[in-house]
């Protein structure tokens, strides 16, 4: 149940996970053998079952054994007896064949002779010598028949003689006939001797065949008589043995009908197990041939290998050797299989490697890379010692540690580093940074240069990866010039590292990639150029920076060399002349713009040149741009600079200004003389109001004061009190005409602004109101004032005229209280006059201002009602706001402002 | 009104009711001096440049004052003092410029042509009469005009 022996397989096998494939295997056929276990029905019927029928198969085919062996034991007997039987009665019948056979040749012969006689012819004497040389034959083999009969033997030895005289006989009758003719044969032939001695001859067969027939009768009756027993005994046996069988059938027959089903359990239980069993043995070969073929790959790898390959036991004992290995060591596997590692290694070596080795069995590490062990001495068989790098697996097979190495000579590989070092040092004394390195691989060499640049020493250096060391960064990431170089073989730009001392630096760097044999080495020289790249940096970012102005200007900048070549285009000069700034550098500005040179451009241009100042034009450049531009050319010893602007819109925007500002004189001289015609309507219209409205009133109370006067006396009381109010009515028509006037006069006086000291105003006024203050006891408070920028004589009025009211209805109050000043809110300057008299109610308040409009009735405040109104239009005129605070009887506060809120 | 005995007073004035109010105040002031009525601008300058009805008349005989209105038919006042104060016969002849008018700029084109006083004419009878009695005093009686 085990196909797959481990222990069967060579020790390669074994290196191949050997062990892994063994313990499957195992595991297999334990799993088979359950199988098989689980199939059958229950042991102990089985068996007990095939114990019966085996005892009694067992005894009936012994006693038909023992049958068999009985009757052919009997039937040989019988048989072996008829053969001897039947022998003896062939045996008288070959004699008696033989014995009879004699006379006819003898008989034969003398036809022969005397055919030969009678013709003389030679032909006739053929049957003769063939009959001479069968006699002699006949009787041999009649001697040897009857060679147990003494009796016959006699009677041969009687015949032979008679035999052979006859013979001669005949021969003398032939020689006489050869010799002397017809007659001569014919006289002895007739003398009748060759009668006498065939009588004889005829005689003693006579005697000789009675005596072979009575044999052959007793013989042939014995032969009849065994065969018969024959025949019985086989008949006999075998319908015993069948009796036999039969009978052990019959007995086992009811063992076997109870086994059945048992049996056909355990048929289907077999079948089962044996599909089972043919699947894993499918598996299994499957598992084994893909174990073989890699088996055998790995064979062909290892036996192929470039390195050298060799498996050694925990006790170092060589158990593997591969073909290179042979070439490297300089020794036969076979010499070396079993024998110690001890031989490849120089004496010196040897402790410190069992030492190694040891330390590495006891790491539980597996791998150990190729080259981490940085290089080792072997030893051929020669005797001479070399340096190898060596990679060093370990597996454990069947509890036993293997361990394998592949081992690369690396002499050629040494010298080429040392050679690649020997040169390396000539940079010693350069002033770059020299170093070597290892594709892939350590530091190998590293100059003063180095040293001196990276702050690294020589022994720091060494054995280290570089990029590891120097931490380079490059743009474009460390891989992809690595494989630049691997593909180029050499490779040049700039390098960021970290000094020891961490500084950041920037090299210019140069590296050629070394190839000797499978040796790839780097030799990289760099130069520091830190301070040249910062200083470039900064003049970069200045120029970038520079740049980004002019590019971000919304003027046009160009810039032109001394042939007129275009040097520098910002995107907003690309932008103004419509074409990219690729289009345009380079080229020759005549050619670009054939229009340019004879435009009032060409002439600054050439002009801020020539003269060497600033020159600035403005003008319309036609076909293609049909744009205007305002330029200012700088010259300056590389060629020209020019700022430019599109003016085309300034340009436009300055002709729509001047049609509009046309336009709009036009208009307001249209407006003002409109307005003129009206003031001169209004004028005139007041000036007649002045002169002619008044007069009548004049009339009517100038009459009627002459009627009181002439005729006062005549008249009663009562016409005299109609005339004073005729009086009264004209006086005050009179006045409302006089205020009217006043306020429309106040319209077309034009206003003056100047510096007015309001404090000055404010007493002006209350001089002017001097008559109504009279018999008043008014105290005034005043409050600081601020000056105020208007017209002196309108403020004044208006002053007057809050002054004027402030006074009148105060004038119930017991104590008048007038204060004056000015607030700094809702706004700065705010000028107010209140006082503590009759005040109004707030819902009349928009009233207030209103021409003629009045809060109290004639009779109880004296008024046309014009002077608020006046106040608000001078108050307006100022672009100032105007208004008031007031409580019914508790006074009121007129607040104004000449400035507007805005 | 005797014009050969020289007129004291020339009032030029349209209005027959203002006249009648303003000989009444100059009754009730008792100014009795002869006073000639023109009644409008023509007629102002035929008196007193001695034209058409009045071209008898001798320039020389100059009255003490002339009280003129501005508004007047024919001829306006303004264009009347104009050409007194423009004449130098008649520069030197007190002009009294007597007008419903407050307005201004008759006031000052008066002031400008010459006028030697402006007086509004209030509408009240009492205030008016009170103005005349003022100006006759003044012009009649003290004030003394230089001798061509």
């Amino acid at each position: 149940m085990v196909p797959f022996d481990t222990s069967s397989q060579p020790p390669a096998s074994q290196e191949d996970g050997g062990p892994i494939r063994s313990s499957e295997a195992g595991v297999r056929a334990e799993n088979a053998r359950r199988a098989l276990h689980r199939a059958r029905p229950t042991p102990q019927l089985e068996d007990r079952i095939l114990r019966s029928a085996e005892w009694k198969v067992r005894a009936g085919f012994a006693l038909a054994l023992a049958a068999l062996i009985l009757i052919g034991g009997m039937s040989y007997f019988s048989l072996v007896q008829l053969h001897k039987d039947r022998v003896w009665v062939e045996h008288t019948q070959q004699t008696i064949a033989a014995q009879r056979l004699v006379p006819a040749i003898v008989a034969e012969a003398e036809a022969s002779v005397r055919g030969y006689i009678i013709t003389g012819r030679e032909e006739f004497l053929e049957p003769y010598h063939k009959a001479v040389s069968g006699v002699s034959a006949d009787l041999g083999s009649l001697r040897s028949l009857a060679a147990n009969d003494r009796r016959q033997q006699g009677r041969l030895d009687a015949l032979e003689p008679l035999v052979a005289e006859r013979i001669f006989l005949l021969q003398e009758t032939v020689e006489l006939r050869r010799e002397e003719g017809f007659p001569a044969s014919q006289q002895q032939v007739a003398s009748g001797r060759g009668e006498q001695i065939h009588d004889r001859i005829r005689g003693i067969l006579a005697e000789m065949e009675a005596t072979e027939q009575s044999l052959l009768r007793e013989r042939a009756a014995r032969a009849h008589r065994a065969g018969s027993v024959a025949r019985t005994v086989i008949v006999g046996g075998i319908t015993l043995a069948f009796a036999i069988v039969a009978v052990a059938l019959f007995v086992i027959s009811g063992d076997f009908a109870g086994n059945r089903r048992a049996q056909a359990a355990l048929a289907e239980a077999r079948a089962q197990l044996e599909s089972r069993v043919q699947e894993r043995t499918a598996e299994l070969a499957k598992a084994k041939e893909a174990a073989l073929s890699s088996q055998a790959r790995l064979a062909g790898i290892i036996n192929s290998a470039m390195d050298a390959i060799l498996t050694v036991d925990e006790q170092q004992h060589i158990v593997m050797f591969n073909p290179s290995a042979e070439k490297m060591f300089g020794c036969r596997t076979a010499d070396v299989i079993g024998q110690s590692l001890g031989l490849f290694i120089p004496e010196p070596f040897r402790s410190a490697h069992a030492h190694h080795h040891r330390a590495f069995s006891e790491t539980g590490i597996a791998q150990r890379e190729m080259g981490r062990l940085g290089s080792i001495c072997g030893l051929r068989a020669s005797g001479e010692e070399f340096p190898i790098e060596a990679a060093i697996s370990r597996v454990e097979v069947g509890g036993q540690q293997l361990f394998t190495a592949i081992l690369r000579d690396i002499t050629e590989r040494k010298a080429a580093e040392d050679t690649l070092r020997r040169q390396a040092a000539l940079f010693d004394q350069t002033y770059d940074a020299v170093m070597v390195w290892n594709w892939r691989g350590p530091i190998t060499f590293w100059n003063r240069g180095a040293e001196r640049l990276y702050g690294y020493s020589c022994d720091e250096a060494v054995g280290k990866i570089p990029e590891e060391l120097l931490r380079t960064e490059t743009s474009g990431g460390v891989e992809r010039f690595l494989s630049v170089l691997e593909q180029r073989n050499a490779w040049e730009g700039e390098l960021e590292h970290v000094t020891r001392d961490g500084r950041q630096i920037i090299v210019d760097c140069r590296m050629t990639l070394v190839r000797y044999k499978d040796q790839v080495s780097v030799l990289e020289a760099n130069g520091d150029i830190t301070e040249r790249k910062r200083a470039e940096a900064k003049l970069v970012a200045a120029h970038r920076r520079t740049t980004a102005i002019l590019e971000s200007i919304s003027d046009g900048f160009n810039t032109f060399d001394r042939e007129w070549r275009y040097t520098y285009v910002n995107a907003a000069a690309a932008k103004m002349v419509g074409k990219s700034p690729e289009e345009l550098l380079g080229k020759n500005l005549w050619e670009l713009w054939p229009h340019a040179a004879d435009s009032p451009f060409g002439v600054a241009y050439r002009r801020a040149v020539a003269e060497n100042v600033p020159v600035q034009v403005e003008a319309f450049y036609p076909e293609p741009l049909n744009a205007w531009f305002e330029v200012r050319c700088y010259p300056s010893p590389e060629g020209l600079a020019l700022f430019f602007t599109d003016t085309t819109e300034r340009k436009r925007a300055e002709e729509e200004i001047r049609f509009l500002n046309a336009d709009l004189e036009r208009r307001v001289a249209a407006r003002t003389a409109e307005l003129q015609a009206a003031n001169q309507e209004l004028e005139s219209f007041s000036y007649s109001v002045s002169h002619d409205l008044r007069a009548p009133l004049r009339t009517m109370d100038g009459f009627s004061d002459a009627l009181l006067e002439d005729y006062g006396p005549q008249l009663p009381a009562e016409a005299r009190d109609y005339l004073a109010t005729i009086r009264r009515g004209a006086q005050r028509m009179g006045a409302l005409i006089d205020d009217l006037l006043a306020f429309s006069r106040l319209s077309r006086k034009p206003l003056v602004r100047q510096f007015v000291n309001m404090g000055v105003l404010v007493r002006g006024a209350l001089e002017e109101l001097g008559p109504e203050r009279n018999g008043r006891n008014i105290q005034f408070v005043n409050g600081g004032m601020p000056p105020a920028q208007g017209d002196p004589s309108l403020l004044k009025q208006v002053w007057i005229n809050l002054l004027s009211n402030a006074i009148k209805y105060s004038r119930h109050a017991e104590q008048a209280r007038i204060e004056i000043g000015a607030l700094a809110e809702p706004q700065p300057n705010v000028y107010f006059v209140r006082d503590n008299g009759a005040g109004f109610d707030m819902k009349y308040a928009d009233k207030l201002f209103g021409v003629f409009q009045r809060l109290h009735r004639a009779d109880e405040f004296e008024g046309t009602g014009i002077g608020l109104a006046i106040v608000q239009r001078i108050v307006h005129r100022h672009g100032g706001r105007v208004w008031a605070e007031a409580k019914l009887d508790q006074g009121a506060a007129f607040y104004f402002t000449l400035e507007g809120e805005d | 009104m005797d014009e050969l005995h020289g007129v004291e007073v020339l009032m030029v004035e349209d209005s027959e009711e203002d006249l009648q109010l303003a000989l009444r105040a100059f009754k009730k002031a008792n100014l009795l001096n002869p006073i000639h009525v023109a009644r409008d601008g023509a007629e102002a300058l035929d008196f007193i440049f001695c034209h058409g009805l009045h071209e008898k008349r001798r320039i020389e005989d100059i009255p003490r004052v002339i009280l003129l209105d501005l508004k007047l038919p024919k001829v306006d006042g303004l264009e009347v003092l104009q050409r007194i104060k423009t004449d130098p016969r008649t520069k030197l002849i007190p002009v009294v410029v007597l007008t419903s008018s407050k307005e201004h700029r008759d006031v000052l084109a008066s002031y400008e042509m010459g006028a030697n006083s402006y007086i509004v004419k209030p509408v009240a009878f009492d205030g008016f009469a009170k103005a005349m009695q003022e100006l006759g005093m003044y012009w009649l009686l003290l004030n003394n005009p230089p001798k061509p």
